[in-house]
């Protein structure tokens, strides 16, 4: 019987019980819905492709491990992610990857940043251009405006207060308008 | 928000498809440690369910083992009892307190069994019996909520804290116990 004798429009909640059964066929399924969307959204926080791919690894492991007590209180993709994002800041926190020095532009003054328009650029273009980040605003960053965390609560998940939060945020964003701005001339 | 915040939002979804992975092989990575891939044994279920055997002499055998187990129970020390009524191990989650909230659980079982904590009259104590209550609910909570709480660094504060809290309680119950005797001892002098 090959891997895929489940149809990828097999119901989360049949696919979940296969998976707490310990079903490799339906594991393999639920790994493939999934791996694509976690893996970019690692590699974005850790610009690290090979990092990414480790961290993926614990990721799915702990799926699969603790999908037994999955309540189902959320989607099932929702969890994944959940644990795709604790364990991408777990391993930045405790391996000390992440920095949130902050550097002041030439003029030694920061600029709220300009209302931007809408860029003419790929999202592709975007994806690189948040991993060019310094550590500190791409998580943040990346927690802030694609994952939906306040700043409160990213204050608390990175232990930094609010205020470093917001810092690095807006950081995060100039920089980022100034890398696509800089792409789109050399673009043109 | 300015616009490209705005165009990131609403073009976030192709964000999750840029990057190839090579999902073969991680999957391969993935499967290669089969021992960390086996689900969790599923909590158990509250009710059980009891079927009758074919051969009665086992099903005497099964009564007569769970007899002794019942009565080996019912003489355990309450310590041994509350470790042996938990569940749900921090250990597999977090091992890496696993020493030190062994080292708390010890301290708490042997200060309950100095104080007598079974024999105590609650309702001299009630306030304090209350306390102890009320915490042993909200740790009871955040036990049930464990096994979607890993690599959750609040759920291990809050863990400690309530280790931490309850030998408190348990310090302020031992200095009510000691003021306690204090007054029957000056009473018992009085009427002498």
């Amino acid at each position: 019987m090959g891997l895929y004798h489940y149809t990828l429009n097999i119901e989360d909640q049949q696919l979940i019980g296969l998976c707490r059964e310990g079903d490799a066929a339906a594991q393999r399924v639920l790994y493939d819905r999934y791996v694509q969307a976690m893996y970019n959204r690692i590699v974005r926080m850790v610009a690290d492709r090979h990092l990414a791919e480790d961290i993926l690894q614990e990721v799915f492991l702990k799926v699969f491990r603790y999908l037994p007590n999955f309540k189902g209180d959320s989607t099932i993709g929702a969890w994944i992610k959940r644990i795709a994002i604790n364990t991408t800041i777990e391993f930045l926190r405790t391996k000390r990857r992440i920095d949130y020095v902050d550097t002041l532009p030439e003029n030694g003054i920061w600029q709220p940043a300009a209302e931007a328009d809408a860029p003419q650029v790929s999202m592709a273009t975007i994806h690189e251009a948040i991993k060019q980040l310094p550590s500190g605003s791409r998580v943040v960053l990346t927690l802030y405006l694609l994952e939906g965390y306040q700043h409160q609560e990213i204050a608390q998940i990175l232990d930094i207060s609010e205020s470093t939060s917001k810092t690095q945020y807006r950081r995060g964003r100039q920089l980022l308008q100034d890398i696509l701005q800089e792409k789109m001339k050399l673009d043109r | 928000m300015d616009q490209l915040e705005k165009y990131i939002k609403a073009h976030q979804s192709e964000l999750d498809r840029i990057e190839p992975v090579d999902s073969d092989a991680l999957w391969e990575r993935i499967r290669q440690p089969e021992a960390k891939i086996r689900p969790l044994a599923p909590k158990p279920a509250s009710g059980w369910q009891f079927q009758v055997g074919r051969n009665w002499l086992m099903m005497a055998a099964a009564t007569v083992a769970l007899l002794i187990g019942v009565s080996i129970w019912l003489v355990q020390s309450p310590q041994t009892h509350a470790q042996t009524t938990a569940t749900i191990s921090v250990e597999d989650y977090y091992p890496e307190i696993a020493d030190e909230e062994m080292a708390f659980r010890r301290t708490i079982a042997r200060r309950e069994a100095e104080l007598g904590l079974d024999k105590l009259n609650r309702q001299q104590f009630i306030d304090i019996f209350n306390e102890l209550d009320e915490l042993e609910k909200i740790h009871k909570q955040q036990m049930a909520d464990l096994p979607e709480m890993f690599n959750n660094e609040e759920w291990v504060n809050t863990l400690m804290r309530y280790y931490e809290q309850k030998l408190r309680i348990l310090e302020r119950l031992a200095r009510e116990i000691d003021k306690e005797q204090q007054r029957e001892e000056r009473s018992r002098a009085r009427s002498i």
